[in-house]
């Protein structure tokens, strides 16, 4: 569905993207995420021909991203945090203003979705809310039944009620749509993502399975009988790692059930117990952040 | 789509569009409440002033509002991620600026011209005219210019820049032509030709930068374009005087026999007709365009001019005035830039007369004309003139004529307030006969007061002239018959005024040529004004 080449993209001296690639297919929904200027923006808007790349390429639906033309365009829902939409116009005049653009427009599903999410219909968009805004833009995203639904940031300033509503609005689609979603609400997408993929500073740190990324990341808490020491080498799959009175914390994130407690095991003497836990995405997502910070700096 | 795109910009902006539309109506209904012919209500005549400055700003700003409805130049747009064809949206932009700003005005000029009474067709071709011209000088540049802007903010910042740039260009031209930011066209007959330059530039620049935005979103090479074009419009001002009128020699008809011009210094030194030259101030031709020099002494060269035919009108449009010392070495122009031709001789002798006599002034800077008035000089002048024939000769009741005539356009006369002249004014819609020339003349005696001669100054082979902010073109004179100081007495005075007739002579340019006049051994002095 989305293929991404070595990808460069630099403003003036700044590179906003670093020779990304990854692979996006169909089906999947797959979350971009990163820290604020970490590049996810500039990646959506570059699948969308809305800038062009310095280097490398992007294929979306088959098809170069510098070509994207309308008959794409007519298969991709797109949703932005920032998207600038006529403010003069009623809610339900852009709704008729868009219809015909899309042969495939769904009238009852646009209907369903206005009500679903309580959309005014003779409101002017000026005068929504932020949150009223990207649910409208949601809600005129996804009647054409788009192969891909691209969400850049959809939950930024939006109320966890609002989020809700629109979560629900997107997984309306899940199972039929390919959904791209940028975002560091990590919180919003648990149960939705099934890939993962982790850009800072205009790299791409990792990109793989949800199921995977899960598997591999664990909170450990080993208890010593005498007091906790840290190696001098610290492993650099240990992140977070601190060392109170005779307990050690870590946060493994090349995490194998039998080979990682033969390798404590191996490493540490005195060892009372070793307790093991799954890691939520938030905090995979901040330990990760911040150890590439640390390492850059 | 085109048509779909196109309504949703009309709902968002027909309150302004509306308005837009009706300013040209607005300027017509002004122009036709001031009568046309004596427009001398200065109430009415700020109103239209203000009407037409409106307009200007109304459409410019109405096609920014249309372009911005969809701006190109910024990423957050929501039709860009859209399955919208970018030459849909280009098309229904223009079809918007067309229907909304283009239109109207045409409809405007047609209604005008109709209500003034004008035949159809010349109102149909007067009215597409300056629709064309006002698309490709004005609409089309502008609808390229706001589509590298992102809302009107930008658009008047990046206006305004564009102003100081260019004014900074205009400055670096002065600089190089003696401080003098005006071209050897300006405001002569061969004027069009950069001015078509111009147009030109403007249609080919906005094609480009449409293109380029449109179908590119290319900005950056799109504000190249436009610096590209700005700086060859400001070039296109300095045209060289040479190749302008070469140009003009080249797309005319060559003349049956050049005149010739020859210094004749037993015609004596130059004297003022006092009579004369009070009635020239008193009453010109409104088209009249004369450029005053900063020149400090005037010489008055006694000339002859024959092979002009009877009837027939010869206009010099450039004189380039060189000095050659004793010695053959060039001294320099007297006047760097060319004097603009502001001398035109008639032969009115329908006999044909073999050889006219004329006074030519030639201007000279003071420091100069000091340096060197007794020694003497050699002066070379390279005339380039235009000649003309006379077309029609028509007369009309010194007071109240009200009449259609082919050619002239729609003529009227009447008395001024003060009963001392006749007030002669005509309208045309498209075009106008090249020169003329009005007189007032007793028919019974054959007497007639000093002529009034004047020309409009373009010769440009298009049909209709650009006359924002409509298309009826205004000739216009008073006749003096009678001086309330009591010092001209005029052959055709207010005792006679009953009987007059206003006679308008209309000239059409049969050719253009080049001549050069030699003059040795000429002391400077000799000839200067008394």
């Amino acid at each position: 569905m989305i293929r991404i080449e070595d990808l460069w993209k630099s403003f003036g001296r700044h590179d906003a993207l670093r020779g990304i690639s990854m692979h996006i297919a169909a089906g999947s929904a797959y979350a971009l995420i990163g820290a604020n200027g970490a590049g996810k923006t500039t990646t959506i808007k570059i699948l969308m021909n809305i800038l062009e790349p310095t280097r490398g390429r992007a294929r979306v639906l088959g098809v170069d991203s510098r070509r994207i033309s309308p008959r794409e365009l007519g298969q991709i829902g797109y949703v932005s945090e920032n998207q600038e939409l006529p403010d003069r116009l009623t809610v339900g005049e852009y709704f008729a203003y868009l219809r015909p653009f899309y042969a495939q427009w769904d009238r009852d599903l646009e209907a369903s979705l206005r009500g679903q999410l309580r959309l005014p219909p003779g409101r002017k968009i000026g005068a929504l809310s932020h949150g009223m805004r990207m649910k409208m833009t949601l809600a005129c995203a996804l009647p054409f039944r788009p192969q891909l639904l691209i969400l850049d940031e959809p939950f930024s300033g939006l109320d966890p009620l609002v989020r809700d509503e629109f979560m629900d609005g997107v997984l309306l689609q899940a199972g039929e749509t390919t959904i791209l979603i940028s975002t560091h609400e990590l919180g919003e997408i648990e149960g939705v993502a099934t890939h993962v993929a982790f850009l800072e500073d205009g790299r791409m740190i990792f990109d793989e399975p949800m199921e995977d990324l899960r598997a591999r990341f664990r909170s450990v808490r080993i208890t010593f009988d005498q007091p906790a020491r840290l190696p001098q080498m610290l492993p650099d799959n240990w992140l977070r790692v601190s060392a109170d009175g005779n307990v050690l914390e870590f946060i493994d994130s090349r995490f194998r059930d039998a080979d990682s407690h033969q390798q404590w095991q191996s490493q540490f003497r005195g060892i009372r117990r070793i307790d093991v836990e799954p890691v939520p995405l938030r905090t995979i997502f901040t330990s990760l952040a911040r150890a590439v910070r640390d390492k850059a700096a | 789509m085109i048509w779909h795109i196109f309504k949703k910009d009309w709902k968002l902006l027909r309150g302004f569009g509306l308005a837009v539309a009706v300013l040209p109506f607005a300027i017509v209904a002004v122009h036709l409440k001031m009568d046309h012919f004596f427009e001398e209500n200065e109430t009415l005549s700020s109103l239209l002033v203000l009407l037409e400055m409106m307009f200007y700003f109304g459409a410019a700003t109405l096609t920014a509002a249309a372009v911005h409805q969809d701006s190109l130049v910024d990423v957050r747009q929501d039709w860009l991620a859209r399955p919208i064809r970018r030459r849909d949206l280009l098309a229904a932009k223009l079809l918007f600026v067309l229907l909304v700003a283009q239109l109207p005005l045409f409809l405007a000029d047609l209604a005008g011209g109709l209500i003034d009474g004008f035949p159809f067709a010349s109102t149909l071709a007067a009215s597409l005219t300056e629709n064309l011209y006002f698309l490709l000088g004005f609409t089309l540049p502008i609808l390229a210019f706001v589509s590298l802007t992102k809302n009107l903010t930008q658009a008047l910042g990046g206006a305004f820049a564009l102003f100081l740039a260019f004014m900074g260009l205009e400055m670096l031209i002065a600089g190089a032509n003696g401080g003098n930011p005006l071209g050897p066209t300006t405001d002569t007959g061969v004027a069009w030709i950069p001015q078509t330059e111009r147009l030109l530039i403007y249609l080919l620049a906005a094609t480009a930068m449409i293109a380029l935005e449109y179908f590119r979103r290319s900005t950056r090479i799109s504000r190249y374009v436009l610096g590209a074009g700005i700086v060859l419009c400001a070039l296109t001002q300095i045209a060289p005087w040479r190749f302008a009128f070469g140009f003009e020699k080249a797309i005319s008809a060559v003349p049956a026999a050049d005149p010739s011009i020859q210094f004749d210094p037993a015609l004596g030194k130059y004297q003022s007709p006092v009579s004369a030259e009070q009635q020239a101030g008193g009453a010109e031709l409104t088209n009249r365009n004369l450029r005053v020099t900063d020149a400090g002494a005037v010489l008055y060269l006694p000339l002859q001019v024959s092979g002009v035919p009877a009837g027939a009108i010869l206009k010099i449009d450039r004189a380039s005035v060189h000095l050659l010392a004793a010695n053959g070495k060039d001294k320099g122009s007297i006047s760097p830039a060319g004097e603009q031709g502001d001398f035109e001789i008639a032969n009115d002798d329908a006999s044909g007369s073999p050889s006219l006599t004329r006074f030519e002034p030639v201007h000279i800077r003071s420091n100069l004309f000091n340096r060197i008035k007794n020694t003497p000089v050699t002066l070379q002048i390279e005339y380039s003139a235009t000649s003309l024939r006379l077309a029609s000769t028509v007369s009309f009741p010194a007071t109240g004529a009200d009449q259609r005539v082919a050619g002239a356009g729609w003529c009227q006369t009447e008395l001024n307030d003060e009963k001392t002249a006749v007030e002669f004014r005509c309208l045309a819609a498209g075009s106008m006969p090249q020169c003329s020339t009005v007189l007032l003349q007793n028919p019974a005696t054959g007497a007639h007061n000093p002529a009034i001669h004047g020309c409009i100054d373009d010769y440009s082979p298009y049909f209709g002239r650009y006359k924002p902010p409509d298309t009826i073109l205004r000739l216009g004179a008073n006749l003096n018959f009678r001086d309330s100081a009591g010092l001209v007495h005029y052959p055709v005075d207010g005792s006679q005024i009953g009987n007059a007739r206003v006679v308008l002579k209309s000239y059409a340019v049969t050719g253009h040529f080049t001549t050069r006049l030699v003059i040795p051994s000429i002391r400077l002095a000799d000839w200067s004004a008394p």
